[in-house]
């Protein structure tokens, strides 16, 4: 087991290279940017598809996890402090390089957190928000747990298009990029473009390699066993619920993550990142990826989102992915993606010619 | 081992259990059966910790346990193969059974747990055969043993079975109990639920018989299925005469 499983990882990694090889010989790298917004979304969903497919707990409100993240981290890279420059608590944050100073576009000074700074704080409050509602919801089964993180995810909108620190309905924008290492940075224009297709990439491959080794482990057994048999799973001494609690609260730091990085590449977010719709399109997508697959879910993730970006739906969008919701749960539980099982063809054809 | 005082138990408004009062013994068997809805698996639950008692006190290992959840109590030995067997049918026999070893993750190296597994591959030895096959795919017989098997990987000091005889084809029922009788002989203390009495009998060193929530016989296994009542109730010796 121990090699195969990594087969596919680097497969997928052989793939992003041809893709971006072929790309910029057909000249189209302008579909770069699309891809590499499309593998920040595909985070979220692979963190959903954990939670979904793994431990069988549905969660209707994932962008609003998005939205903590991504949110998080806009307010606290875009507030200007300069104001406050000589104030020593500023000055203390500074002298630790939490706080940094740049231009934005209109050649304004602007003193801020940095956006390491503004990530670690980002995925605190992501962690303390999904283990207070994990907490309190995680008991739930099937409809409740799914009407209750859809309450989360609409309180989470209101706030966002009500508050005037979020933006309201114009969002957050002038986020600045994120410098990762020297030389390196999430950052939306153009010469950092075949950069930052390869920064997301690696981020989405190291999420990948985490969530396998995670399924391949004694939690990943547990949740497995949770989701067939709860109280089987009981009865082998499995603590159900901090298996449970644990996978939501990953999965919410995992799509925190995605609506970082994101922000910071779009460089502003807006409350249609939060809309309840966001939220049912992850559903969708996990779900047409065959629930428990994560390549599935990685892959649909890409297409599907990418087919989006690039208007391809049009106006139909949002209404496209709710027919593929639709159309999953009744033509095909088990998602699009998943091994042929030719034996139930061969069995169900046999019915057939038997009449 | 195991001392059962005044127990209460139920689904809801189901008012199940009405006072049972049962002990087992270090390394013996005991057999509780029983008509269908008698009580008999709400009991084993409530041991187990998956159902709440609403009053009674069960006692294992001089310890109270009524109220503990689910996990401490494999944790401290106390195993149940469920009814019905539950195993995880999309995980293979092997997954099936480091399940089984879940609460020993800390405690134990892999060497440990690895050679847990080869005394149950010694036991039953079409697991060790079918290790990489899913566990969806085996008989009833077969899934019977993994979920026995599944309990073991806890080193319970208490195996508690509930109905193994069920669903699984007469020539199989005559292997798992001839295992059973081989863990007893091991020294593992067994509390066994069945329907099938005329089997759980014969392995069993004591019984209990339940009506609907309470204890009306026990006794040794031998008086037991000696009993008129017993044999006329649950090993259907007297169908014979009636029929003739």
């Amino acid at each position: 087991m121990g090699f195969r499983k990594y087969i596919p990882v680097i497969v997928t990694a052989l793939m992003v290279v041809g893709l971006q090889i072929v790309l910029s010989l057909t000249g189209a790298t302008y579909y770069l940017t699309q891809i590499t917004m499309s593998a920040y979304y595909a985070l979220v969903v692979i963190g959903l598809c954990l939670l979904m497919g793994y431990a069988g707990q549905v969660s209707l409100g994932h962008a609003g996890f998005f939205a903590i993240g991504g949110y998080t981290s806009a307010v606290l890279t875009t507030c200007n402090l300069i104001a406050y420059r000589d104030n020593s608590l500023i000055a203390w944050c500074g002298s630790l390089g939490l706080v940094t100073q740049w231009t934005d576009i209109y050649g304004k000074d602007i003193l801020s957190f940095s956006p390491w700074a503004a990530l670690a704080a980002a995925l605190l409050l992501t962690s303390l928000i999904a283990v207070l509602i994990g907490v309190s919801i995680i008991h739930l089964k099937g409809h409740y747990l799914a009407m209750a993180t859809l309450g989360f995810g609409l309180i989470i909108y209101r706030i966002v298009l009500g508050a005037q620190i979020f933006g309201q309905a114009d969002g957050i924008s002038n986020v600045p990029p994120f410098g990762l290492f020297d030389g390196l940075q999430v950052n939306g224009r153009l010469p950092f473009r075949t950069q930052n297709y390869y920064i997301a990439w690696v981020m989405v491959i190291t999420t990948m390699m985490l969530a396998i080794n995670l399924i391949d482990s004694h939690i990943g057994r547990a949740l497995r066993s949770i989701h067939q048999n709860e109280e089987a799973a009981h009865s082998l001494g499995v603590n159900t619920y901090r298996c449970k609690l644990f996978t939501f609260v990953l999965s919410a730091l995992i799509a925190a993550a995605g609506g970082i990085f994101l922000t910071h590449y779009n460089g502003s977010i807006g409350p249609s990142e939060v809309t309840v719709m966001k939220s049912i399109r992850y559903v969708a997508i996990v779900a047409v990826g065959g629930m428990a697959n994560l390549w599935g879910a990685l892959f649909m993730g890409i297409l599907l989102n990418f087919l989006s970006l690039r208007g391809v739906f049009g106006s139909y969008d949002d209404a496209v992915f709710g027919a593929i919701l639709i159309g999953i749960m009744l033509l095909a539980p088990q998602g699009l993606l998943r091994k042929p099982d030719f034996r139930a063809v061969l069995s169900f054809l046999s019915k057939r010619s038997h009449g | 081992m195991l001392r059962i005082l005044n127990l209460e138990a139920g689904y809801g408004l189901l008012h199940i259990l009405k006072g049972i009062s049962l002990h087992v013994l270090p390394g013996e068997a005991v057999a509780i059966i029983g008509a269908n809805g008698a009580g008999k698996t709400t009991l084993l639950k409530t041991i187990a910790g998956i159902l709440r008692p609403r009053s009674g006190t069960v006692v294992f290992n001089k310890q109270e346990i009524h109220r503990e959840s689910p996990e401490k109590i494999v944790a401290g030995g106390c195993s149940l193969v469920p009814e019905g067997r539950h195993i995880f049918s999309t995980m293979t026999v092997k997954e099936n059974l480091l399940l089984g070893a879940y609460h020993r993750r800390r405690k134990c190296t892999a060497a440990d747990i690895a050679a847990s597994m080869e005394e149950v591959y010694d036991l039953f030895g079409i697991l060790r055969e079918r290790a990489n096959q899913l566990g969806g795919t085996l008989s009833g017989g077969q899934q019977q043993m993994l979920a026995i098997g599944r309990a073991l990987m806890s080193k319970p000091k208490l195996l508690m079975m509930d109905e193994p005889s069920l669903g699984v084809a007469p020539l199989t029922v005559r292997d798992i109990y001839k295992t059973i009788a081989r863990l007893k002989q091991n020294g593992l203390t067994i509390l066994l639920v069945e329907q099938n009495a005329q089997m759980a009998l014969a392995v069993a060193d004591r019984g209990y018989v339940f009506e609907t929530g309470q204890i009306v016989l026990e006794g040794t296994a031998r008086e037991l299925s000696d009993n008129p009542e017993v044999q006329r109730a649950y090993l259907g010796k007297d169908y014979q005469k009636i029929n003739e």
